[in-house]
């Protein structure tokens, strides 16, 4: 949140207020709601709903609390539900900085929507108040109506009321940050309809019914993303581990995971892909353990059956990635992560796209993070220096599709890379063992 | 999983009570019946697999709507329904996963049969009435969900445990302890489903595989990633012996060792046990050379390797019980003039003898017999290792027939 809040926000945030009182007013009059306790109870659950919202493995936040707005607008009409949406805003608390102006807005912006929503699902050909065998499939239209009025008034004042905010551009909030949740909204809607008529049906004690097991599932999700984190965690804690010996190598395996999973973002990868080249890079180098430390630290030219030992490195991290069902396709490609175009690389030999593209891709990545970290022998390479040396060996080393994929991504994020390697090397796990210096190893193995 | 010969016995039970059932009760309402048959079946295609077995929650949720139905499902009908839905999906099933779910609908059915006969018989029938007498059937309802909980999950402790020649107890407070979230969920969407069929008919079966389905997703998601994790813990357990730092195969079977003696002791919750086993020779890293078994270490270099170990774990930001574990491993279970020394989780005890004991028998170390390794845990009885520890692991050893 910057220091001051942005004057544009607060003009924006008093007519989004202004619009929803005006529209509030004359539906008071008009179409008064039954029972100020129902607008209560359907109020109560609008807060606890936006009070603990779930989040998604891409890291937005979804509240159920149109779940409860769809019901009340089938069971009691516009009026309940604008003024029950009301309440949404005390979910946000007073505790933050200009914790007022969030208040009104998103009071405003809910009730606005979901009474908009409302008037769609009665003008789309839906009846208030009465749901039973003979609704369906009549009123899916309108309830389809409905959910996309509240899904365009919801995402574009809340994703208009963000660019100003942050002193962005509209059209890409909305696009990277809202376009997408209709989907969740189209989720949520079949279970609104649930709600009505339990609650047309046997009252509000049976809400509790359905609260039961969507709180049930929120956990058990809330688990699996807590789960996802220590996963995440142990596995780098550990590479660190076996990496933090040596100042060299120290955080080269969590740079190069860095570095691929940008890549499989700029190659359109998705997530259960994604997380596996992210793990297979992570991954790559722990088999280097087992060679023979004689070897590793040798400074001399390596003689024919030591540089056999170094070879082995590759199918001794792909004997630890086979282990684990979900890196299955990753442990090949660690096997081949030091294959050459040119099939002069090991252990197989092969070339160009018969090397897997997990392998293409990390073998750039451990190239580059090799020539611009510092080694014993010799200084680290400026980052230009490295790129023009990835591009000169272009075709005989590396895949000219995948390098070109890398210079994109370095233009783009260079400096983002920069500051997150940074932060990945001092908050990670590098200084877990006490350090003592050992020079690295003066092999070919990461570059020609 | 490999089924044991008896497991076949409910399978045939099933089966047969279910045909006695719907040819000597018959069938009340026809179009109920189908409608919730094909719910069952569909829910039974979207089963997932947990660790422990086959789940089919949908069909579990649809299940137990029918069997709560207002209207009163006749014992035909739930035999139908119930049994025939599960089988009738079983049999499209992949060859692989055929068994299994049968074996699930079975154990799901007659648990469900003797929870509705023990309500029939105790109260009359156990249906929900919106308008009638409502304390009473929810009292009623409650108990039944109670009682079908309680029975299945022993049921799954029980073929989990008697083959293993484990203590049945602490495994069914953790398949209780595991799965009671889900089957709460289940009994309420049940509830739900049964509450409201007699208003929205079909419809509203459609609308419920909405939150059916995010409960099924969410917990499919979390043993899935549970799954994974141990997978992953496992193979860079390993990491250490690739090294030489620690001998090749010992994590492992000390893990494993570990888990045995944990539930002969009666510990119900072993997840942590077995991180913390895995993980314990960890510290080895940090040593420039190989270093000697932990056995013919001093205690103060063990306690040393047990710090940096539990620190590497510590760094997770997660793992706090598994670093503590990992740390007071190398500790004895008694400081001198005291009984006992409770700042040593009994975890950490176990992974202390079991790893010693290992370190004794290993090919390559000095080569004892389990006998005479043990005879040297008694000998360190009075300092080091804790003797419930070393009782139980004899315990083991005994039932694995080791010489």
């Amino acid at each position: 949140m910057p220091s001051s809040f942005p004057r544009k926000a607060k003009a924006y945030t008093i007519s989004v207020a202004a619009v929803a009182c005006a529209f509030l007013a004359p539906l008071m009059v008009r179409q008064p709601p039954t029972s100020l306790a129902i607008v209560a109870g359907f109020g109560a659950l609008i807060l606890v709903s936006e009070a603990f919202p779930t989040r998604s493995p891409g890291g937005a936040y979804y509240s159920v609390s149109f779940v409860v707005a769809v019901a009340a607008l089938i069971a009691e009409g516009p009026a309940t539900v604008a003024l029950a949406a009301l309440t949404s805003g005390l979910a946000i608390g007073f505790k933050a900085r200009h914790a007022i102006w969030y208040v009104i807005f998103e009071s405003a912006q809910l009730s606005l929507a979901s009474g908009l929503a409302a008037l769609a699902f009665i003008a789309g050909g839906g009846k208030v108040g009465a749901l039973s065998t003979h609704s369906f499939p009549g009123i899916l239209l309108p309830i389809v109506v409905a959910t996309v009025v509240a899904f365009l008034v919801n995402s574009g004042l809340v994703a208009t009321h963000v660019a100003l905010v942050k002193g962005r551009s509209v059209v890409r909030v909305w696009r990277s940050s809202f376009g997408w949740t209709i989907s969740s909204y189209f989720g949520y809607a079949p279970l609104g309809i649930l709600l009505a008529g339990v609650y047309l049906e046997i009252g509000f004690a049976a809400i509790a019914f359905l609260v039961v097991p969507l709180l049930v599932a929120r956990t058990a999700f809330a688990s699996y993303m807590q789960m996802r984190e220590v996963f995440d965690a142990t596995t780098r804690g550990i590479v660190a581990a076996v990496e933090a010996k040596d100042p060299y190598t120290r955080g080269h395996s969590e740079r190069v995971a860095l570095l691929a999973e940008m890549m499989g973002l700029e190659m359109g990868m998705a997530d259960p892909r994604l997380q596996a080249l992210k793990y297979a890079a992570l991954l790559h180098d722990v088999g280097k353990l087992a060679v023979p430390k004689h070897v590793l630290n040798k400074p001399d030219r390596l003689d024919e059956e030591e540089y056999g030992m170094i070879k082995e490195h590759p199918a001794r991290s792909s004997d630890v990635l086979g282990e684990i069902d979900f890196l299955k396709e990753a442990a090949v490609a660690v096997y081949h992560h030091h294959e050459r175009c040119d099939g002069e690389g090991y252990p197989s030999g092969l070339t160009n796209s018969e090397i897997p593209l997990y392998a293409r891709v990390i073998s750039v990545c451990d190239a580059f993070d090799s020539m611009t970290s510092q080694r014993a022998y010799r200084r680290s390479m400026s980052v230009e220096a490295a790129v023009a040396e990835l591009r000169r060996c272009c075709g005989t080393q590396f895949d000219p599709d995948i390098v070109a994929t890398f210079e994109r991504v370095i233009e783009k994020r260079g400096q983002a890379i920069c500051s997150e390697i940074e932060e990945a090397v001092d908050t990670g796990f590098a200084e877990a063992l006490p350090e003592e210096a050992s020079p690295e190893v003066s092999t070919s193995a990461a570059f020609a | 999983m490999t089924t044991p010969g008896w497991a076949r016995l409910p399978v045939i039970v099933a089966v047969s009570a279910g045909i006695a059932l719907g040819v000597g009760y018959g069938l009340s309402d026809l179009k109920t019946d189908l409608v919730f048959f094909a719910f069952v079946f569909l829910g039974e295609l979207l089963g997932i697999s947990l660790p422990g077995g086959h789940t089919a929650a949908i069909s579990l949720a649809v299940s137990f709507g029918f069997v709560l139905l207002p209207s009163g499902a006749g014992w035909g009908d739930i035999a139908l329904v119930v049994m025939g839905g599960g089988f009738a999906a079983s049999l499209v099933r992949r060859r692989g996963l055929r068994w299994r779910s049968m074996v699930e609908s079975s154990r799901r059915s007659l648990v469900l049969l003797a929870t509705v006969g023990l309500v029939e018989g105790a109260l009359g029938r156990i249906t929900i009435l919106p308008m009638g007498p409502q304390r009473l059937s929810v009292l009623t309802m409650g108990g039944a969900l109670a009682f079908f909980v309680l029975a299945d999950t022993l049921w799954r402790a029980a073929l989990e445990a008697l083959p293993r020649r484990i203590p049945l107890w602490p495994v069914w407070i953790g398949t209780l302890r595991a799965l009671g979230s889900l089957y709460a969920a289940l009994g309420a969407l049940g509830s739900l489903i049964a509450l409201s069929y007699p208003a929205l008919g079909i419809w509203c079966l459609g609308l419920f595989l909405v939150p059916l389905i995010a409960t099924q997703y969410s917990f499919g998601r979390f043993a899935w990633i549970r799954n994974t994790y141990l997978q992953t813990v496992r193979a860079l357990s390993r990491v250490p012996e690739m090294g030489g730092y620690s001998e090749p195969g010992h994590t492992r079977r000390v893990a494993e060792l570990c888990l045995e003696v944990a539930r002969d002791l009666g510990m119900s919750s072993v997840d942590n046990l077995e991180y913390a086993a895995l993980m314990h020779d960890l510290g080895r890293l940090s040593l420039t050379d190989p270093p000697p078994p932990a056995i013919m270490a001093t205690s103060d270099q063990r306690r040393e390797l047990a710090r940096v170990g539990a620190e590497v774990v510590g760094k997770t930001g997660y793992l706090e019980e598994v670093a503590h574990l990992v740390r007071q491993s190398a500790e004895p279970y008694r400081q001198p003039w005291e009984d006992d020394d409770s700042a040593v989780p009994l975890g950490s005890r176990i992974i202390k003898t079991v790893s010693a004991f290992d370190d004794l028998v290993r090919p390559g170390g000095p080569g004892l017999t389990a006998r005479d390794a043990l005879e040297r845990l008694h000998l360190g009885m009075a300092y080091e290792h804790d003797p419930r520890v070393v009782r139980s692991l004899t315990r083991v050893l005994e039932k694995r027939d080791w010489r």
